[in-house]
């Protein structure tokens, strides 16, 4: 029972005069009474409810962690996760949603794991050879391109603009998930983004011609 | 509106979030304005690019990874000692119930400060620093002095038939404490790995045989008893309960 961390509303060619909001799945009761069922099951070491609740937010932890920390130690933290996770269940008490307690902890084991080992060339390199994934996109290489892109950026905006843009969060889960102010979302997510502009110049200038070449034609 | 408030705005625009009068002044500025009209584009295909990537797949044998981690660290758990396992629950309770227990820390750690700080002044820290202050002149030597508390040694008739029964009680309150210890070390040791059990078992053997060693000694000294030539012996006691207590709450010996 696996489910995309955001439903996006499909391929929409950008435009400056018709902004789209990504339509997002609201959690559904059902979602809410499922994960409190499968809480309560782990909680009583039920191996098969924990590999549930893994199936459940694997891709969502190992796709954030990925993009937080790279692909070559990403697998370890993101193991790292779920441990914590399943040994903190019992203290999960239910004041927030699960993904965003979950959420909240993949973040932090991230973050730590980024600010905690030596910083050297090579993770930079590594997470900017984070193999793009198969997508359905209208150009494939501007992805690949923000997935390498990502690496460049500081790993407070990379948290905030994965969250947001990657797995469709609004402001308020973000911060909820990051402990800080709402308006400190905002303002590291603006400030990431133009630094993506910045370092995706060259690729959103060919993007724009394109689009203007095929609408002329 | 001007190419700065672009900037300014360029995020929230972009997401919906700015209100509509501000939204129409910046549509108007994009009109005549090619470069902010770019830099709209630009921040919608990041935005859009960014919500179209695909969830990334974790390797099939993650789930096997952590499950084994998992075991891992609930075999650990079963080895832990008693007292580990408490205070982790205690910590448990201090983050549920914050204030509270946090309230009730803070009462405890003030009866603990007064405690130690009338503690030091009475020096009554080891078992027998009690027996060291008893002073003739301050004692009943008389069986029918008043008795307040209860202490069997009151009761003696002579001054060193009572230094010698107050030296027997501190070696019981020492025997007592360290017997107590080695019966939850015990249960605690069968978990540990053989190379700390023997690092233990040398340390207390050499203890044993040092307290030993000083009884000997003190079963040749003669009448009548001696308060101080008792130190060596407690400080030995001492130390074995320090060890025992490092022991019980998961500390390697």
């Amino acid at each position: 029972m696996d489910d995309d961390p955001v439903d996006i509303a499909a391929s929409k060619k950008p435009s400056a005069l018709a902004v789209v909001r990504p339509a997002r799945r609201a959690p559904t009761a059902g979602d809410l009474a499922d994960d409190a069922v499968l809480v309560e099951a782990c909680r009583r070491g039920e191996r098969r409810a924990m590999e549930a609740l893994y199936h459940r937010y694997k891709r969502r932890v190992f796709g954030l962690v990925t993009r937080i920390v790279g692909p070559n130690e990403s697998e370890e933290v993101a193991q790292e996760v779920f441990v914590r996770i399943f040994r903190g269940l019992g203290r999960f008490r239910g004041d927030s949603q699960l993904s965003t307690w979950i959420y909240r902890l993949a973040v932090n084991a991230a973050l730590s794991h980024v600010t905690r080992r030596p910083r050297h060339e090579g993770d930079e390199e590594a997470l900017a050879k984070l193999p793009a994934p198969e997508v359905s996109d209208s150009d494939p290489s501007l992805s690949q391109r923000l997935e390498r892109a990502l690496a460049h950026l500081p790993a407070g905006y990379r948290a905030v603009l994965v969250l947001h843009d990657i797995h469709g969060m609004n402001h308020e889960e973000v911060a909820e998930i990051l402990g800080c102010q709402v308006g400190t979302s905002k303002s590291q997510l603006h400030k990431a983004r133009a630094k993506m502009r910045e370092l995706l110049g060259p690729a959103l200038a060919a993007e724009r011609a394109e689009q203007r070449g095929g609408g002329n034609r | 509106m001007r190419c700065a408030d672009v900037e300014r705005l360029v995020t929230e625009y972009v997401d919906g979030d700015l209100d509509e009068r501000r939204s129409s002044a910046l549509r108007g500025h994009l009109r005549v304005c090619a470069a902010c009209a770019a830099r709209v584009e630009d921040e919608v295909a990041v935005r859009e690019t960014a919500g179209s990537l695909a969830p990334l797949e974790p390797p099939s044998d993650m789930w096997s990874a952590i499950d084994a981690k998992l075991a891992e660290a609930e075999i650990a758990d079963a080895r832990r000692s008693r007292i580990w396992l408490w205070w982790q629950r205690a910590l448990d309770g201090v983050r549920r119930h914050p204030l509270p227990v946090g309230l009730c820390g803070a009462a405890a750690c003030a009866v603990i400060a007064v405690w130690l700080v009338r503690g030091g002044e009475q020096s009554a820290t080891h078992p027998h620093h009690q027996l060291a202050e008893v002073s003739p002149e301050v004692k009943p030597s008389t069986p029918s002095a008043p008795v307040e508390s209860g202490d069997p040694c009151d009761t003696v008739a002579t001054h060193d038939e009572q230094t010698l029964c107050q030296m027997q009680a501190a070696d019981r309150r020492y025997l007592d404490a360290i017997a107590e210890l080695t019966q939850v070390i015990a249960e605690e040791r069968a978990g540990w790995p053989a190379a700390q059990a023997a690092r233990f078992d040398a340390a207390v053997a050499e203890l044993d045989r040092a307290a030993g060693d000083e009884l000997k000694r003190l079963a040749v000294v003669p009448p009548p008893p001696a308060v101080a030539g008792r130190d060596p012996l407690y400080s030995i006691y001492q130390k074995k309960i320090d060890l025992l207590s490092r022991a019980a709450v998961g500390g390697s010996p």
